[in-house]
Order: structure tokens, then sequence, then C-alpha cells
């Protein structure tokens, strides 16, 4: 391959941004992750003495790691993630250590939901996921202002509704 | 039943009133023998007549199941009634109905019979997207497929065969992992005959047994149980296998010896083709040809889903693949491929190397460690010879109609992906990915596992690929310039 170290092409960043409280929304979800990881070591500590110093040394660690995760994570994903529809097709970009870009044409979008888990309704986020044909091929946008992703899960719909196709 | 349409509705074979009480009533045999022998003296009368109830009343719902199922074949759509009790009533639209495939185990076939698996292709839905008619005689069965995949009657001009059994394959079979699933079924099977009739050899038996033995007799006898088993396992599976190609491009499977297998595959539904070479299997110079096809439901190993043939020599199987998709076969799995960048080679090395030296280092370490010696040169060689291997199946190449993709080291995979079966892209970047300047590229699709990955491609060749195959896409996103490397600049 002959293609010089400068000048090459890449992508610019789809425009959308998810709403603010998504950072929140990852931070709470953080914790509970935090906590959940907690539970078996107080367990373990409660019920088995012996091993409490042990218990002692991984659950500080398990907290350290939890607040860290807790405070970069989400601004780093916040900064990450966008989203954007073209004429032709639903861009996702995710990820934090992983980016991840995921692209599915209009023409080949099968069903669009929309989802709010508990945590999400308290903040008034929602998510949009946008299924295709492959078992692989969905692709979800999490952290969208509530009215955004029923604005953005009807457009979808209506641009989808003419393509009568198998769209496999 | 109402009365205009009751003229519609048919009966499955009468046969099965005799096949459905026989199967149902050898599966009771087991517990009717244990009756038998246990309930013979005078008190225990109650529980002869127990038995002979319970076989009653299998018999009795074994004949009822052929008065009370019934199916139609309509204009539009295909429906099946069943139940005694609990009447069920099953419509598929004709329109959705994407296979039709038959199967007839030993007692099928004993009759004449076969079952129809009607499918919609549907990959959610579970039961509700298929219906099955079990059974009807072996010519209505074939006219039925015949009909609902609106193909040419039997007795139209014979379609071109793709690929046949030969009987010199057999030697791949022992080459598969399915041999080893055999060796395994076979010795725990002995070991439990073993306990059921109270052989269990003491302690001291064993030992001195175990000690006079060889140690390569024990090998000597799984290898032999493993090929035995795998060849056995092979002709039940493959006997008179034919692959041929229907009218409208499709693919029609027929296999099997106890049970027959007669799997079509729409033409419009064959999405391209993966050509798999586990390690042991290409040691022996063999692949295996696989069909990526929307609709055929996971057999939850997901492994041999497609399957379009066995095990065979690897210039047959990829002959074969050219063949079902019907292009030359240097435009299919053997078309030339295009190396990676050199980033991707050094990648390949890392991968493999690193864990391995963590691991030798680690032994060398450790205080008792005996077999240091033999371990770790062991262990640096296979890595370093996985590493060549990867290098050596990694590859990607863009035809006229196809994307074509191959990795792998321990089962190296080629995929051939035809451009239309592209109905998504996912591009991924790690962070030793961006400092590297590669991305890896799934290609989204209905058929198969759903997504086939360009392992470790420049950033560049990525984007080109995306558009090339789906012009357009990504252009309103793409830019020039940017730190070297990154998908994305930002």
């Amino acid at each position: 391959m002959t293609t010089p170290e400068t000048g090459e092409p890449r992508l610019r960043t789809p425009a959308q941004r998810l709403s603010p409280r998504a950072k929140l929304w990852w931070a709470l979800r953080s914790a509970l992750g935090t906590l959940v990881a907690l539970v078996p070591q107080v367990g373990v500590a409660w019920f088995l003495p012996d091993y409490a110093r042990l218990m002692v040394l991984t659950g500080v660690l398990t907290v350290v790691i939890g607040v860290v995760h807790l405070l970069v994570v989400p601004r780093w994903r916040y900064a990450l993630h966008r989203w954007e529809i073209t004429d032709d097709a639903v861009h996702t970009l995710s990820g934090w250590l992983r980016l991840e870009w995921r692209i599915a044409p209009i023409s080949r979008v099968q069903t669009v939901d929309t989802d709010r888990g508990p945590l999400q309704r308290l903040l008034g986020l929602s998510s949009v996921t946008v299924t295709t044909a492959s078992s692989s091929g969905a692709l979800t946008i999490d952290g969208l202002r509530a009215d955004d992703a029923v604005a953005l899960a009807d457009r979808l719909t209506r641009a989808t509704e003419h393509l009568g196709e198998d769209a496999t | 039943m109402s009365a205009p349409t009751s003229t519609d509705w048919q009966r499955l074979d009468r046969r099965m009133l005799v096949v459905h009480p026989v199967v149902d009533l050898a599966k009771l045999v087991p517990v009717l023998l244990v009756i038998a022998i246990t309930g013979g003296s005078a008190d225990d009368r109650w529980r002869l007549w127990g038995g002979l109830a319970l076989a009653a009343a299998v018999l009795g719902f074994g004949i009822s199941r052929w008065f009370t199922t019934t199916y139609r074949i309509g204009a539009d759509r295909v429906e099946l009634r069943t139940g005694l009790l609990r009447r069920h009533h099953h419509a598929v639209h004709r329109d959705r109905i994407r296979t039709a495939d038959l199967t007839a185990n030993p007692a099928h076939r004993l009759f004449g019979l076969a079952v129809v698996r009607v499918g919609t292709g549907r990959r959610e839905g579970g039961d509700d997207a298929e219906l099955t008619l079990d059974a009807v005689g072996r010519g209505e069965a074939e006219r039925l497929r015949a009909l609902l995949l609106g193909e040419a009657r039997p007795g139209a001009p014979a379609s071109p065969l793709l690929a046949r059994l030969r009987w010199s394959w057999v030697r791949f079979a022992p080459l598969t992992f399915s041999a080893l699933a055999v060796v395994g079924a076979v010795w725990f099977g002995l070991l439990r005959l073993a306990e059921e009739v109270s052989f269990r050899p003491g302690r001291q038996v064993l030992e001195e047994t175990a000690g006079r033995a060889p140690i390569w007799l024990g090998a000597a006898a799984l290898i032999v149980t493993a090929v035995l088993g795998a060849a056995v396992v092979f002709v039940e599976g493959w006997w008179g296998y034919r692959l041929t190609r229907a009218d409208d491009g499709g693919l029609l499977v027929r296999r099997g010896l106890l049970t027959r297998r007669t799997l079509s595959l729409e033409g419009r539904r064959v999405r391209g083709v993966e050509v798999d070479e586990p390690l042991l299997l290409r040691l022996g110079r063999g692949a295996r040809p696989l069909a990526l096809t929307t609709g055929l439901h996971s057999d939850g190993s997901g492994e041999h889903v497609g399957a379009v043939g066995p095990a065979m020599p690897r210039r047959e199987a990829h002959r074969l693949a050219a063949g079902v998709l019907g292009v030359g076969e240097d435009e299919a799995t053997r078309t030339p491929l295009q190396r990676h960048p050199r980033a991707a080679i050094v990648r390949r090395v890392t991968r493999a190397l690193v864990p391995a030296l963590v691991v030798a280092v680690v032994l060398v370490a450790l205080p008792q460690a005996p077999a240091d010696g033999v371990l770790v040169p062991v262990l640096l060689v296979g890595a370093a010879l996985l590493a060549v291997d990867r290098i050596r199946s990694l590859g990607h190449a863009l035809t006229g109609d196809h994307l074509v993709a191959r990795q792998g080291a321990w089962v190296r995979r080629t995929v051939v992906l035809r451009r239309g079966g592209v109905i998504g892209w996912r591009l991924e970047q790690s962070l030793t990915q961006r400092r590297a300047g590669l991305v890896t590229l799934h290609a989204v699709t209905a058929a198969g596992r759903g997504r086939y990955e360009v392992l470790d491609v420049g950033v560049a060749r990525a984007l080109e690929l995306v558009d090339d195959v789906t012009p357009g896409l990504l252009a309103p996103f793409v830019i020039d310039g940017g730190p070297a490397g990154r998908l994305v600049r930002r």
C-alpha cells in the first residue's frame, strides 16, 4: 500500500451529542456496579472471619477502582459518544478504550424501539435501538433526552415506512 | 371444522396410525420392563394393571394424534390443526415460507414416510416460525416441498449436480472436532455399561492392570475408537450425499443413512460461502464448505449451520464453494488476497508471543518447575508457529461481486460475502490498533453469524472498502488528514 503518512482520509465525528445527563446515568450505573462487586466481599468477610483481612484489602481496591471509573469513564464516554442520521444511514460512535462506529443503512432498518430503564426514567433519559435483519446488526443510542428519543424514533419509523422491502 | 372448507383439510398419512403409537410405545419400553420384572407377584398386581393402562393410554393418544391432526395448503396460507384436548391452530403465510425440509427417521423410512418442516426463516419467534407435518408419504412430501417452494415439479429436467459423496472423504472424518465428541460419548457409554453390570474393578486390580498395560495401548484404544466412531458418524450423516442446484439458483442437500435429511436453500437467501479449515483438518489437506444463508436457525453450537458438504479435500471444497456462488473458482474462496499492512503482521506476532512469554517467565521464576527445559521451548516455538500461521492466513480482497476475507490459525476461515448481502458496517479501533493505524472492519449481514470481520486493515483501506461496497454511505463523514492512524479525527 502506497498511502502517504499524512493526508490519509479519516472520519469526522457524527454531529449529535447525547444529553449531558447521560454522564450522570453512567456514573450511577458505575456506582451500582461497584456496590454489586462489594456485596460478595462483605458477605465473605462477615461469615468467614479468617478471610476478613483479605476482603478489606480487596474491598478497598474495589472502591478505589470504582471511584476512579465513576469519575473518569462517564466523562470520557460523553466526550466520545456521538450519533447522526444522514439521508442514507444511521451512524453511531461509541466506546471509550475501543472506539466503535456502527452504520445501519436506512433502507435496511427493520424495527425502531425506544426503551427506558428505571435509572433512565429517573433522569428523563431514553435509549433508541435500531435493528436490522442481522443478528448482530443492532445499533443503540443510549442516554438521549426522552423527548428527543421519541422524535428520533418517529422520524426513523417514518423514513423506513415506505421502504416496504424484506430488508435482508 | 367448519363445513365449507372441510373438503380441503387433509390428514397425515394413514400409516402414522401405526408409527406414532409404536414409536411412543418404544419409548415406554424401559418403564414397562421395570414394571413387568418387579410387578409379577400377586399383591403387586395393581402395578401390572397400571403398566398396561399406561401403555393403553399411550397407544390411544398416539392413535388420536392422527384423528386430531389436519392440514391444508391454501392459496395463500398453510394451516395445521393439532391437539386432542387443547386445540391448536397454526397458520403460515405462503409468501413467508423460506424453507421446506424433509427428514425421515428409521421408523418413518420403514413405512415410506417423511416429515415436512416448513420454516419462515425468521430468527426470532421460536416454534411459531415453524410448522411441522409429522408425517406424510414420501411422494406427497416431495410434492409439498416443490409446491411450497415454487419449484419445478419432480420429473422436470435434472438439476445440475454440484457435488456427491466420495467414499475416500471418510478419511477426513477423524480429523474433525466431532470425532473427539464421539470418543467421549463412546467411553462414557462403556463406563456407564460397566457400572450397570456392577463391574467395579477394585483399586488393587486397577493398579495392577494399569501398571502392566503400556501407555501406548491406552492411546491406541482412544485413537481406534475415535477413528471408528468418526467413520460411523460420517456414514450415518452423509450417506447418499448429493448437492444440486435448483432452478432459482438455490441449493438442495440430500444426505443421511438412518435419518434421511433434505435441506433446501432458496437461491435469493444465499449471501455467500465460507470454507473452514480447522487446524487438524488443514494438516490433512481437507476443508469444510458452508453456505451463508439467511433464516437458518442456529443449532446451539452454531457450528455446522449451513453445512453444504462434509469435510472434503481442500480443492473440492473450494470448487464446491465457487459452484454454490455460481462464479469461477478464482473469484470465490480462491481469490488472490491482498496482504495487510506491516503493522497487522507485527500485531499477529506480539499477540501470539507476549502471552507465551509471560507464561514462560512465570514458569522459569517458579521455584519448583521440573519440566522447564521442555515446556518453555515448546510453548515459545508453538506461539511462533501460531503467529506465522496467522500471518499467512490474513488477507482480504474485493472482487466484482464479493467481499473476501480470510483469517485464523486454529480455524482458518475464508469468507466470501455478496456485496448486496452487506446490510451495515461496524468499524472498531482499540488503543493499540489506533497506535498501529489499523481498524477491524465488520461487514454486517443477515446470514450466518451475522457479521464477518476483515481483521486489521489500514484506516484508508477500510474506508475504501466501505465506499466501494456501499457507495456514498460514509461519504458525508470522510475528511482529509489528521494525526496518523486515527479512525476518527476529533
